[in-house]
């Protein structure tokens, strides 16, 4: 099986998207330095993930479903929500994506196919397979795609399901991000098939199904992937583990600290915990959006003029959203007990 | 409950009597001969308040739980866990500091001797009885009757409530033993009588439902007597303590301010006491029923055009009134002046005029509708829901009120089965209507449900006897059981 | 003629599978009829696709259903015991319960989970349990108890159709309780109690099989000359305070009975409520009827020893209405 490469001008759009997840990442951790106190909770960055977010959404046709982790700016700027509506969200507004009642963590668009996600880590795997199965019920060829970490991959919802999923033939894409590190554990300290000097897609073969590693930095590269799996899932051959190596290029979130304490994000935990700056350095020169802008320019697709009239839009796209959700009143308070039941 | 009966032995020393009382094994329901002593619940030497349980019986039904019905100090068990007992058998004895309370509450103590005797009855004949009944808070009393003022502690913790018979029959003779110095437990300093009631630390024990009707009826609820767990002041307490004070008012004075009469309430209280104090009146009841009247209805609703009126029942009893009036001029008179002065008299009337009650805000209006006769059923709706509304709204003349020989009182589906109503003076008499419902009627021999109606007509006997008033309503109701209806 | 809960209840089921085909059964075994024999037949009839046997997997199976949800199906799991919902927690809790919460009104989670508690003759500690107090303190959820097989019948379908995830717990020694049908059966309302029998003395409160304890409390009571109101609460949560409140302005004395243990059960739920909402309506402390706080033991003769009972209830009631106890 084999999917057709995208097109200039498709390459042109995912490069776009990638610019807009970091320009959009940036704004958020910038929050913390240039409006104090504005953002509250958690946030998790998905820089880094950008390439691997970007080629496996690419794929996505109206029908599908995405389902994810608290790591989740990225998933729905790709399928088209209003990045003023994810940063009011983010910001806790009434204006927000979900009114101010998820916050960074449960960011969910619907009418554009994501599901929402989960702050519990490995708990959307099964929700997924259950979309996957109304899907299958459905007859019309839709897919679902479930991104989780690494981690999540040591959690018993995780290998249920895709018992269940496998069993059941359902039509979903589980994708890994294996960005190394459980917050201050590297992947090998906690995974038998890591620690063996295996790729993490080996679990896959417990549950016949495919197993794929991929270089999630490069978009083109997980385009393929994914797009082999979806393929196969919308033609009734069931589900694909696939695993994106990507490397995440912020720390795991910003610190949590008790009211009053002004947040922040931290260094990395490769040089804060385990002193590895080299490994560090190595990943920044790895980064996956200079290194497809570096692509897309060298083979012509894109001129620097018109990469940096990209950056220059993308960057005014995302101003625009930081100033809508600084203005973007606060819910009102009786909001809160909106939504409970039916 | 399931209660102990005290047995009390007294003896004396050092100068205060203590009561031993024994417990005994209730009869618990009907049949219950023998049960198994399951645990005790309390230890010798514990104190136990009047209706904690002292012990768990295993009957042939249940287990139950037996309770003391006197506060003391539990001194001997007198039967093993697992030991059958009899009904009757005693099962332990408690010791009760009486002198003490019966020291500090003389009054009390005689009062509540005199109670406790009255209510004596019942329990000794067997508690049980008392018991299932369920709706006695207090239970059981002692069997013996106790000659000393002692008497009073252990019948406090036995039946210490203020129940109706007992103050009913105290009601009359306000002393210094009433029941209103009774439940004046508040002036007595706490003791062990006074723990029966919470008091022990100044603060009346008593739960939410009973303060708040304590505080909306205007009762102290510190005055209240409670029959609770440790004395506490219960919803019963004080529904008893307010029909006390009802029973009392006067000797005890009122809770709340009299009320000066409104102008209408004089009017009505003035009339009524006219008619009952010089109107030798006597009422003639008999059955109607109401079948061809609903025909008749359903049969004008369905013809009458657009913005007729409805026509309620009153309008179909208003026109066969007026019609039995003229039937019966005898009665459609009024008597004037003393029976003894020669200008007494009786007055005829011109025509068919008739009152119809009207139940107004804190009162009753009785409009009068003219010349009945004259009017078909339409125009007496219009006419009557006229006036009605005019009386509802506080704005009839005076020649509305007057010149009327009789008058309907028909208080509607939510009424009494039948009544009895007083005349209103000058009026000769009153129809009372009782409120529909469905009756069986014998018809050639055949058995029918029939919406039937209890009517009551009150006559003014120096106007008219019996025979007279009983003709004017079997007229009447052959009116009403007819078809024959002025539209 | 009379039929069985299960009976009833596979009734429901079928009835439902074919009103709408967004219904779909999941769980362990239920192709095959299930632990109890509730969903027996029902694949045969609708195909297996709409009753789906799952592997033992609780946590991912919830989590199927919940997906399912999400998308527009209207999910039936079975979770076999409530003692096994343990493995669901998360999903239930922190999922399904809050989907339409979080996504600010995007989702639903239309899943009704059926289960199973209580104890019944020796099934020991860990399949005996009565759990739903832990799942009333979940916001987002809806929990059923229903006391009967005809208020199952309507309580089920009225959860099916609901749109809300509702945990719907059977209990266990209903499982054989015979009822008639009636013509047209009637479908409660989620979160409205019923009044099981009137009475004016004192108001028991109870749900689940525990209701016809208290039915049976009444009788006895009544000898006694103890005129008693049964409630039974249908949905513990919502909570129905409105009719516990007009009961209690009545009574003004409240017992209320469970299966499971007191602490921290529902009926501490209720007690609190009762007594912070309608504290001026109460003539004696609201008591409680429950388990000792111990785990269920397998010895059929203890776990009789250990089950709040008729006796229990008729005790309360009396000391409430006495004024004794407390």
């Amino acid at each position: 099986m084999s999917v057709q490469a995208p097109n200039a001008e498709r390459q042109i759009w995912m490069y776009t998207q990638m610019l807009r997840i970091r320009e959009f990442e940036t704004r958020v951790k910038r929050t913390f330095t240039d409006h104090p106190g504005v953002i509250r909770g958690h946030t998790h960055l998905a820089d880094g993930a950008e390439a691997s977010i970007v080629g496996s959404l690419a794929n996505f046709r109206p029908g599908d479903a995405a389902l994810a982790t608290y790591r989740c700016h990225g998933y729905p700027l790709v399928l088209g929500s209003d990045p003023k509506a994810m940063m009011a969200e983010i910001y806790g507004r009434a204006d927000g994506l979900c009114k101010g009642l998820g916050g960074s963590m449960h960011l969910t668009d619907v009418k554009r196919g994501f599901l929402g996600t989960s702050g519990i880590v490995g708990a959307g795997i099964p929700h997924a397979a259950g979309a996957a199965w109304a899907a299958q019920i459905r007859k019309k060829g839709e897919v679902v795609l479930s991104f989780f970490g690494d981690g999540a991959s040591k959690q018993g919802a995780f290998h249920e399901t895709l018992n269940i999923a496998s069993l059941w033939k359902l039509p979903v894409i589980f994708v890994m991000e294996n960005n190394g590190y459980n917050v201050v554990t590297t992947t090998a300290q906690e995974d038998a098939n890591a620690a063996a000097g295996h790729p993490l897609s080996i679990k896959a073969t417990a549950y016949e199904m495919p197993g794929v590693t991929v270089d999630g930095g490069d978009p083109l590269a997980v385009y393929q992937t994914v797009g082999e799996a979806i393929e196969r899932a919308r033609s009734g051959g069931g589900p694909t583990l696939v695993e994106s190596k990507v490397y995440r290029l912020s720390a795991h979130g910003n610190i949590i600290a008790p009211p009053g304490v002004p947040l922040h994000y931290p260094e990395h935990e490769a040089i804060a915990v385990f002193g590895k700056r080299e490994e560090y350095e190595a990943a920044l020169r790895g980064d996956p959006v200079p290194r497809f802008r570096g692509v897309l320019v060298q083979n012509g697709t894109l001129t620097s003029a018109k990469a940096d009239e990209l950056a220059k839009q993308v960057a005014a796209e995302m101003e625009a959203a930081v100033q809508f959700a600084l203005q973007s009143p606060f819910p009102k308070n009786e909001s809160a007990l909106d939504y409970n039941f039916a | 409950m399931t209660s102990c009966v005290p047995r009390a032995d007294w003896c004396t020393g050092r100068g205060t009597s203590v009561a031993r009382v024994a417990l005994e094994i209730p009869k618990v329901g009907l049949v219950m001969e023998q049960a198994r002593l399951v645990r005790w619940l309390k230890n010798p030497g514990d104190f136990v308040a009047q209706g904690e349980p002292v012990l768990e019986l295993e009957t042939e039904k249940s287990v139950v739980e037996i309770e003391a019905t006197v506060s003391g100090r539990l001194v001997e068990q007198l039967v093993k866990v697992d030991e059958e007992a009899k009904v009757g058998d005693r099962v332990a004895w408690l010791e009760t500091d009486a002198a003490s309370s019966a020291a500090t509450h003389p009054t009390a103590a005689t009062s509540r001797e005199s109670e406790a005797s009255a209510h004596a009855a019942a329990p000794a004949a067997g508690s049980a009885e008392a018991s299932a009944s369920g709706t006695s808070a207090g239970g059981a009393v002692p069997r013996a009757s106790h000659p000393t003022g002692a008497l009073g502690s252990v019948a406090s913790a036995g039946a210490s409530h203020v129940s109706s018979p007992s103050v009913t029959s105290h009601a009359s003779s306000p002393s210094p033993t009433s029941p209103a110095r009774d439940v004046s437990r508040s002036a007595g300093p706490p003791g062990a009588s006074a723990s029966a009631n919470g008091h022990g630390d100044g603060r009346v024990r008593s739960s939410p439902v009973a303060r708040r009707l304590a505080a909306q009826s205007g009762i102290d609820i510190g005055t209240v007597v409670g029959t609770g767990p440790r004395g506490r002041v219960q919803l019963e307490d004080v529904r008893r303590a307010i029909q006390a004070r009802s029973l009392q008012t006067g000797a005890n004075g009122a809770a709340s301010a009299p009320q000066p009469l409104s102008s209408m309430r004089r009017a009505l209280a003035r009339a009524m006491t006219l008619s009952n104090a010089t109107v030798p009146q006597f009422a003639v009841e008999r059955s109607v029923d109401w079948t061809a009247v609903q025909a008749a209805r359903a049969r004008f609703a369905s013809d009458s055009r657009a913005g007729s009126p409805k026509l309620s029942v009153n309008d179909f009893l208003l026109q066969a009134i007026a019609r039995a009036l003229l039937s019966y001029p005898a009665l459609n008179a009024t008597f004037r002046g003393d029976p003894e002065s020669p200008d007494a008299a009786i007055v005829p009337a011109v025509g068919a005029h008739i009152g119809l009650v009207v139940a107004v805000d804190n009162g009753l209006l009785v409009p009068v509708l003219h010349d009945v006769e004259r009017l078909g059923l339409a125009e007496l709706a219009r006419r009557r829901s006229e006036v009605v509304e005019r009386a509802l709204q506080g704005r009839l003349k005076q020649a509305e009120l007057e010149g009327a020989t009789f008058s309907l009182s028909n208080l509607g589906a939510r009424g009494p089965d039948r009544f009895n109503a007083l005349i209103n003076p000058p009026q000769s008499a009153i129809l009372a209507v009782g409120r529909q419902r469905e009756g069986v009627v014998v018809l050639n021999g055949g058995i029918h449900v029939r919406p039937l109606s209890t009517l009551s007509v009150t006559v003014d006997h120096r106007v008219a006897d019996g025979r007279l008033a009983a003709e004017f309503l079997a007229y009447l109701v052959e009116i009403l059981e007819g078809d024959d209806w002025r539209v | 003629m009379s039929q069985t809960f299960i009976e009833i209840l596979r009734r429901a089921l079928d009835e439902e599978l074919a009103r709408d085909a967004s219904v779909h059964l999941l769980g362990e075994d239920v192709a095959a009829g299930g632990a109890f024999g509730v969903t027996r037949g029902l694949a045969q009839k609708h195909g297996e696709q709409r009753v789906r046997n799952t592997p033992i997997s609780e946590a991912a199976i919830t989590g199927v259903a919940t997906g399912a949800a999400l998308c527009g199906l209207r999910p039936v799991l079975e979770i076999m015991f409530i003692d096994f919902a343990t493995l669901a927690l998360d999903c239930l809790v922190n999922q399904s319960a809050k989907y339409r919460y979080m996504s600010g009104g995007q989702l639903a989670v239309p899943m009704v989970v059926r289960t199973q508690a209580g104890a019944a003759g020796g099934a020991a500690a860990q399949h005996s349990q009565s759990l739903e107090a832990w799942f009333i303190h979940v916001p987002g959820l809806v929990v059923v108890a229903p006391s009967s097989p005809v208020e199952a019948y309507g309580l089920l379908k009225s959860a099916i159709r609901l749109g809300d995830p509702v945990l719907f717990i059977e209990h266990k020694r209903l499982y054989t309780m015979r009822e008639d049908m009636p013509e047209n059966p009637e479908l409660p309302p989620i979160g409205k109690a019923r009044i099981a029998r009137e009475g004016k003395d004192v108001t028991l409160i109870a749900y689940s099989a525990m209701v016809n304890i208290a039915l049976e409390a009444a009788d006895e009571l009544a000898r006694a000359g103890i005129s008693a109101e049964v409630l039974d609460l249908r949905t513990l949560l919502p909570l129905d305070m409105r009719t516990i409140a007009a009961s209690v302005a009545k009574t003004h004395r409240v017992v209320i009975a469970h299966e499971a243990v007191q602490n921290g059960g529902v009926g501490a739920e209720i007690a609190a409520r009762i007594g912070s909402e309608l504290f001026d309506e109460l003539d004696a402390p609201v008591t409680r009827v429950a388990c000792p706080f111990v785990p269920i033991p397998f010895a059929p003769e203890l776990e009789r020893a250990l089950l709040p009972g008729r006796d229990d209830i008729v005790r309360a009631a009396r000391g409430l209405v006495h004024g004794q106890g407390h």
